[in-house]
C-alpha cells in the first residue's frame, strides 16, 4: 500500500471559467499532491491561475499571493516571472490551448494549507503545449496569511475551458 | 454508504485516521472501488537497468492510467559518447523520427546553468556525455499516453553524478535538471523506452507506476 491517499477527483466536462475543488485539505494531512491535466478550450492559448478557498468556503482574494517560476520554452529563451502581493498564483496550473491534442499537465504539492499557524506553500512542475510549441514550467508560491485553507480554485484567464481532470491526494500521516 | 470503521462521514475528506473497526470483505471491495481504501500508486513494472542499451516498458496499462510515474534509481553507464532520454511506442511501434519536443534547465554544481531545448529531436533528451561515465537518478511523470486524442507529455526532475574516463569526480558534469517534453502526435502510446544512444548500462533500477484514479 502506498503512502498516497486519493481524496478527490474532479472532472470538467463542459465549458467553465473557474473550477473549485473544495473540502480537500483537512487536519488529516500536512502535505497534498495534486495532478491536473487535459484542460483545453475552444478559443486559444491562455494562462491558468490558482486561488485558495478558506474554511468558510470563500475564495481568498487578498493581495497575499507571492509566486515565481521559470518557463522552459522549446522554441526560444527561457524566461522568469515573479510577483509579490498578488491576488493569485499566476500560471500555477500551466496553460491550455484550443488545438487538437494541446493540453496542460501538472503535478503540484501543497504544504500546510489547513494549518492556521503557517503560511500555505506550493511547488509545481508542468508540461504544456500551445501554438505547436512546448512550455514547461517549474515554480513556487506562498500564500502569506495564516488562514485555514480547505480547497483551491482554478481560474481560466480569458477563455472557458472544456475538459480537464483534477485529482487531489494526501500524503499519509501515521499517528 | 457508511462503513464500520469510518469516524467521520460528514465531509468529503476521505482519510480515515482512526481505524478501530473491522471491515468485511465486501466493505473492503466497496471502499477500494470508490478510491477510499488502498494506495494510490500501483507498481506496474520494475526492471534492473543493467546489461542492455535500452529498456522497454511495453505493458504499461495505458487504458487504466492517464498519469504514469517512472522512477530511475542509480542508472549507471560506462565511459563513452552517449545520449540519454526517453522514446515512446505508438501502438507497438517505437517512434524514432525527429518529432519530439523538449525544454530542459540544467543547474550545475560548478555554478553553470544551461538550457537545452529542441522542437524536433529523435527522443526526449535528458543528458549526454562526450566520453565520461554516469550515475543518475530521476523521476518522470507521463500524461495521456493511452489517449489517442491528446498529445503525450512528460515532465521530469533528475540529478546525476558524472565521472571522468579515469573515474574521478567531474563537477562540471554534475547538475540538477528539470523540464518537460512532448510527443506532439494524437496517437495511442503503449510503451516507454529508456533510451541510450550508444552504451550498455551496468546498474540501477527503473520502476513504472500508475497513479490511481477512480
Amino acid at each position: 500500500m502506498s503512502n498516497l491517499r486519493l481524496i478527490n477527483e474532479t472532472l470538467v466536462t463542459s465549458a467553465v471559467s473557474t473550477v473549485s475543488v473544495t473540502d480537500v485539505f483537512s487536519a488529516d494531512f500536512d502535505i497534498y499532491k495534486v495532478t491536473c491535466e487535459n484542460f483545453s478550450n475552444s478559443t486559444g492559448a491562455q494562462n491558468i491561475d490558482l486561488k485558495f478557498i478558506n474554511s468558510s468556503g470563500s475564495v481568498i482574494t487578498s493581495s497575499e499571493y507571492d509566486w515565481g517560476y521559470l518557463r522552459l520554452n522549446d522554441y526560444g529563451s527561457f524566461t522568469e516571472a515573479r510577483n509579490t502581493n498578488d491576488t493569485n498564483w499566476e500560471n500555477f496550473w500551466g496553460k491550455d490551448d484550443s488545438a487538437s491534442g494541446e493540453t496542460q499537465n501538472v503535478v503540484a504539492y501543497f504544504f500546510n494549507p489547513y494549518s492556521s499557524s503557517s503560511y500555505t506553500f506550493g511547488l509545481v512542475q508542468s508540461s504544456n503545449a500551445l501554438n505547436s510549441q512546448l512550455q514547461a514550467i517549474k515554480g513556487i508560491g506562498v500564500l502569506t496569511e495564516t488562514s485555514s485553507v480547505t480547497g483551491f480554485q482554478i481560474v481560466f484567464n480569458s477563455n472557458a475551458s472544456n475538459n480537464g481532470k483534477i485529482r487531489t491526494y494526501g500524503l499519509r500521516v501515521d499517528t | 454508504m457508511s462503513f464500520g470503521y469510518i469516524g467521520d462521514t460528514s465531509t468529503s475528506v476521505k482519510q480515515q485516521v482512526k481505524n478501530k473497526g473491522i471491515l468485511t470483505t465486501q466493505e473492503s471491495f466497496d471502499l477500494e472501488r470508490q478510491g477510499f481504501l488502498g494506495g494510490s500508486l500501483e507498481l506496474i513494472s520494475e526492471q534492473t537497468t543493467s546489461g542492455s542499451q535500452n529498456y522497454n516498458f511495453t505493458s504499461i496499462k495505458e487504458n487504466k492510467y492517464d498519469v504514469h510515474l517512472l522512477i530511475i534509481d542509480g542508472y549507471t553507464s560506462p565511459n563513452g559518447s552517449q545520449d540519454f532520454g526517453f522514446r515512446l511506442y505508438e501502438s507497438g511501434v517505437l517512434e524514432t523520427a525527429s518529432v519530439y519536443q523538449y525544454a530542459i534547465q540544467r543547474m550545475g554544481v560548478n555554478g553553470t546553468f544551461l538550457e537545452q531545448k529542441s522542437t524536433g529531436d529523435t527522443f526526449i533528451w535528458c543528458d549526454n556525455t562526450g566520453s565520461e561515465n554516469w550515475q543518475q537518478y530521476l523521476y518522470a511523470y507521463f500524461y495521456n499516453l493511452g489517449n489517442s486524442s491528446k498529445y503525450s507529455f512528460c515532465s521530469y526532475q533528475r540529478t546525476t553524478r558524472r565521472n571522468t574516463t579515469g573515474g574521478s569526480y567531474n563537477d562540471a558534469g554534475n547538475y540538477l535538471s528539470f523540464g518537460g517534453g512532448v510527443l506532439p502526435q494524437t496517437s495511442t502510446v503503449d510503451g516507454i523506452q529508456i533510451y541510450n544512444s550508444a552504451t550498455t548500462s551496468t546498474g540501477g533500477t527503473a520502476k513504472l507506476y500508475g497513479v490511481k484514479q477512480i
